[in-house]
């Protein structure tokens, strides 16, 4: 009947594009896109705090966010649409390092762990879909950071061997 | 220990009196069933060849006043053994029950749960039917078959022994044939669990066979299996069958001899007809009890196995006793000594290694320790959660290993790491703990916790903004609840002066004129809510003054297309899930109504809305009237359709008002909306978001107003009403562990035992919590707590560092910082 596109439709959509979902089961990535909410931030809202245990992700459909520590006040990282934040709360218990804020108005979707487990417990394969694209991502981030690794940079040596762990 | 029970235990200790007084039923039973026979005799030899028809008659209704009589018997017979049978079986049920949950911990990682479950359901009921039977079966059966044969003894020696001849190559038999029927038995049950599983791989390799196009390579592998059970089945139906046949045949030839013996000693004149027909009658009875005995047989064989390998599977005992014997539980003042502690796992495993830690009554004691280090499991064994292989642990001098259960929970409350919140309300959960303390206590009603104390605990816990968020969102009783309805008017008035415009960005307020997207489209029609109680809930939807409106207002066509287009989506995604709360959430369709919508769009498959009829179309337009935008996503309710709706809206006040004026009250500020929760009251609206932030800038000014209107422990009992769900599935991982905090909390125990008790929650509240255990239960409380995180360890009294199952170092958090040791490289990371 609806020649207006539902939430769930677009959701979808999105989802079938994220890395850590897209060689799921068009049904796991139908509940998934099913339970994903849908927030709106203005400008300056906060999304997240550092030390917030809110294990969710945000996917952004439109605006604009940055990323600060707690130690200056200048953004460290921004994130822009069609970027996917904080997905490794949904597994694991750390809390976040970072605060997110919205630098424009901004929507997007958010799904949280205890939706995200519901829907492992169902399709188990979510799991180590989901572990092989983080890992795959993480090893990314250090390759380019090894490609463009300055050695005379004190810092960075604390930093370096990531994917060692 | 019952699992060391023989099956025959069961009958011994079965309804003594009943059984006696199936005994008396059945000889009277047994003599009923003789009669008919001598009448048969009586009917042929004297009223029939003596041509009496008062003999006749009087013969004849001794004959039907037996049978009757022994049906009746016969059917008080069955209820009492059902009785005994069932009696025994609950019994059975409870007491395994009582057995498995003493059973250790242990026991329970390797158990599989599907396994417990049909024990307790399935299994076991053979068994009860079998006590049930144990006594009137073969008791009626082998006396029947007795008082038979003897009759026939009576009647004619010879012949007598010429029918019984049969009986034992029958005995000799059956149980051959028996056995080798079992045996086929259980080889159909192993081949038929190879093919499910089977079946199971084909089903997930499917897109592998049709990638390959290897459908004749798999039907040959199923074909395999499936000729093999072919066999395999006949085998067994052949030897099943054999039996009866076999019995049968046996029976059959009775008769055969009978006429050919009797009819040659009639013409001869040596026995008289009747006899004969008593004769062959009182063979043809001995048929059923002797087929009755052979069921009772094969039940006897099915119940033992049954009833014996559910026992096999629990037969482990109990760690610790429950009760105290000849003593009231001990009450500990939290002394803590803990000497050469050692626990070893089988396999020979060892987890704790000469573990020396002393703690005095109040002291506080973090245990932090890498991953697998031990520390939850020190934890436990003090906790007598695991009974520990070697040392001691002494609370004020007892050994925890000589202590009983009841002594222990007197003495000691548990966080555990990820705590069980039982199916119930919030009230029932916090209490969990301290009525299984009072449980057997006579003034358990006056020693409870007060309103006051449980609210201070989910304080103390920080779970009171969320128990009150449920109290808000909770549906107030309009016949019991006059008063609160009037203070929660006065409230919404408060609330709209001093919040309404900060918060109107967040909270969609009830304004004529505008489509409510947080609210269903039958309250954007009706823009209120009824007083009669067939314009509520489902009725809404067959109402016929409603739907004709609808007709009128050309909301009919659209709605059903609405109803059929969420049906269809709802169903596609949610089609093979569990009914868990956490899918039904954002569903347009109630977890209880799923299966029948199912069903319908099954049915609805190609048809045109024309078509639909009766109770599918009124199933589809309640769906759409239920329809939230706001909440169901699943389908994009369209802008025309709205327009529609507001129009209809106008419509609908228009005709209510001159047709049917008091029947709906509409939105109004001054009034409270009874079908809406006390949140919506308040706020009159609804809040469009469920986020947290947001959602803390509603509960904030909440609570200010409702200390205003003193209503706020009302509101919060009523949130206190909250129902969990199952595994307090309702509640987010934070709030049980919250919950689980306040309960320990509540109970005040002189001994508390956290294991990362505070994981799930945000710093706030874990350093909140951290704060309370400092300032109200040092010096009161022992503390053992288990900690991931270490930042909040420094106040503690001691800190223990494990390593390997081994108590590496213990003194004050400074002390061990500068000794530059283990705690040092935990929390600084290795030099």
């Amino acid at each position: 009947m609806s020649a207006e596109t539902s939430e769930y439709q677009e959701h979808l959509e999105l989802i079938r594009e994220v890395p850590y979902f897209s060689g799921l089961d068009l049904e796991a990535q139908k509940l998934l896109a099913y339970l994903c909410v849908r927030e709106t931030f203005a400008p300056g809202d906060v999304v997240f705090t550092a030390g917030d245990v809110d294990q969710s992700a945000y996917y952004i459909i439109k605006g604009k966010m940055d990323a600060y520590l707690d130690i200056n006040d200048e953004p460290v990282q921004s994130y822009k649409e069609d970027d996917f934040v904080g997905a490794l709360t949904l597994i694991g218990e750390s809390k976040r390092l970072f605060t997110l804020k919205a630098a424009s108005d901004s929507v997007c979707i958010r799904l949280t762990k205890d939706k995200f487990e519901k829907v492992r417990e169902q399709y188990p394969e979510l799991s180590t879909k989901f572990l092989k694209a983080a890992v795959s991502k993480i090893s990314r981030r250090e390759e380019l950071f090894i490609a463009n690794y300055d050695t005379t940079c004190t810092g960075c040596k604390s930093t370096i061997g990531l994917t060692l762990i | 220990m019952i699992t060391k029970r023989p099956l025959i235990y069961w009958v011994k200790n079965s309804n003594f009196k009943l059984q006696m007084i199936v005994l008396v039923v059945i000889l009277f039973t047994v003599g009923a069933r003789l009669v008919p026979l001598e009448m048969q005799k009586l009917i042929i030899n004297q009223a029939i060849s003596m041509r009496k028809v008062d003999l006749l008659v009087r013969y004849c209704s001794f004959y039907i006043i037996a049978v009757v009589a022994a049906s009746l018997l016969k059917y008080a017979i069955t209820t009492l053994q059902t009785y005994i049978g069932q009696e025994a079986l609950a019994k059975m049920r409870k007491e395994l029950y009582a057995h498995i949950l003493t059973l250790p911990l242990g026991y329970f990682r390797k158990a599989n749960p599907g396994m417990v479950v049909s024990s307790l359901i399935t299994e076991l009921a053979p068994a009860g039917e079998y006590v049930g039977q144990s006594i009137a079966v073969p008791v009626t059966n082998v006396l029947t078959l007795i008082t038979f044969a003897g009759y026939m003894f009576y009647l004619n020696p010879t012949m007598a022994c010429i029918s019984i001849a049969m009986y034992p190559f029958v005995i000799y038999l059956v149980p051959k044939l028996q056995k080798k029927s079992n045996k086929a038995n259980k080889q159909r049950v192993d081949t038929t669990r190879n093919l499910s599983s089977h079946i199971n791989e084909t089903i997930s390799g499917i897109h592998e066979i049709h990638g390959n196009g290897s459908y004749s390579i798999e039907n040959r592998k199923y074909g395999a299996f499936v000729d093999r059970l072919f066999k395999i089945r006949i085998v067994w139906i052949l030897y099943k069958q054999g039996i009866k046949v076999l019995n049968n045949f046996f029976q059959n030839l009775g008769p055969f001899f009978l006429f050919l013996v009797g009819g040659y000693l009639a013409i001869q004149g040596k026995f008289d007809l009747g006899a004969l027909v008593a004769f062959l009658s009182a063979y043809e009875k001995i048929y059923d009890p002797w087929k009755e005995l052979m069921d009772f047989y094969q039940v006897h064989n099915d119940a033992t196995v049954r009833y014996e390998r559910v026992m096999e599977y629990f037969d482990v005992e109990p760690e610790f006793t429950l009760e105290p014997e000849g003593r009231e539980p001990v009450k500990l003042t939290g002394e803590i000594d803990i000497q050469n502690l050692g626990f070893t796992v089988s396999g020979g495993i060892r987890l704790l290694k000469q573990i020396n830690l002393k703690l005095k009554p109040g002291e506080q004691l973090a245990l932090v320790g890498f991953s697998g280090s031990g520390k939850s499991t020190l934890a436990q064994c003090v906790s007598q959660l695991y009974k520990y292989t070697g040392g001691s642990v002494k609370i004020d001098g007892y050994e925890v290993d000589e202590l009983t259960k009841a002594d222990m929970v007197q003495n000691m409350g548990i966080v555990a790491q990820e705590p069980f919140i039982f199916s119930g309300s919030i009230k029932d959960n916090l209490l969990y703990s301290c009525m299984a303390v009072l449980d057997r206590d006579p003034d358990k009603e006056s020693k409870m916790p007060t309103r006051d104390h449980m609210i201070e605990s989910i304080q103390q816990a920080g779970i009171f903004v969320d128990v009150l968020r449920f109290g808000l969102n909770s549906i107030v009783d309009p016949e019991k609840e006059k008063e609160l309805m009037d203070r929660i008017i006065i409230t919404r008035e408060s609330f709209h002066a001093d919040f309404g415009d900060r918060l109107a960005d967040h909270v969609e307020f009830y304004k004529d004129g505008q489509y409510l997207d947080h609210s269903t489209v039958a309250e954007n029609i009706i823009f209120g809510s009824a007083n009669d109680k067939s314009f509520v809930g489902k009725q809404l939807a067959t109402n016929e003054y409603f739907v004709d409106f609808l007709k009128e207002a050309q909301l009919e066509t659209p709605l059903l297309s609405l109803g059929r287009e969420t049906a269809k989506q709802t169903v596609d995604i949610l089609g093979n899930l569990p009914q868990e709360e956490v899918f039904f959430e954002q569903s347009p369709i109630p977890s209880e109504d799923f299966e029948e919508y199912k069903q319908l769009v099954a049915r609805l498959d190609h048809s045109t809305l024309q078509d639909i009829k009766g109770k599918d179309r009124d199933m589809l337009l309640q769906l759409a009237l239920n329809f939230i935008p706001g909440t169901h996503k699943i389908v994009a309710l369209p802008s025309v359709l709205k327009t529609l709706i507001l129009d209809g809206r106008q419509m609908f006040f228009n005709k209510v008002s001159v047709e049917k004026p008091d029947t709906f009250s509409f939105f109004r500020m001054t009034e409270y909306i009874p079908s809406r929760t006390i949140l919506d009251n308040i706020l009159f609206g609804k809040p469009k978001t469920d986020h947290p932030k947001i959602q803390d800038a509603i509960n904030e000014s909440m609570i200010q107003l409702l200390i205003m209107e003193d209503l706020l422990e009302t509101i919060v009992e009523l949130g206190m009403g909250f129902e969990v769900g199952t595994k307090g599935d309702k509640l987010s991982g934070g709030q049980k562990q919250k919950l689980a905090i306040a309960r320990t909390f509540l109970k005040n125990p002189p001994i508390m035992i956290m294991d990362e008790a505070t994981s799930a929650l945000d710093n706030r509240s874990q350093n909140r919590i951290q704060g309370l255990l400092e300032t109200k239960w040092k010096g009161k409380s022992t503390l053992i707590s288990v900690i991931h995180r270490l930042d909040t360890i420094k106040n503690y009294d001691k800190v223990a560092v494990m390593k390997a199952g081994k108590l590496m170092e213990i003194g004050p958090y400074d002390e061990l910082i500068a000794k530059e040791g283990l705690l040092y490289e935990l929390i600084h990371g290795a030099k």
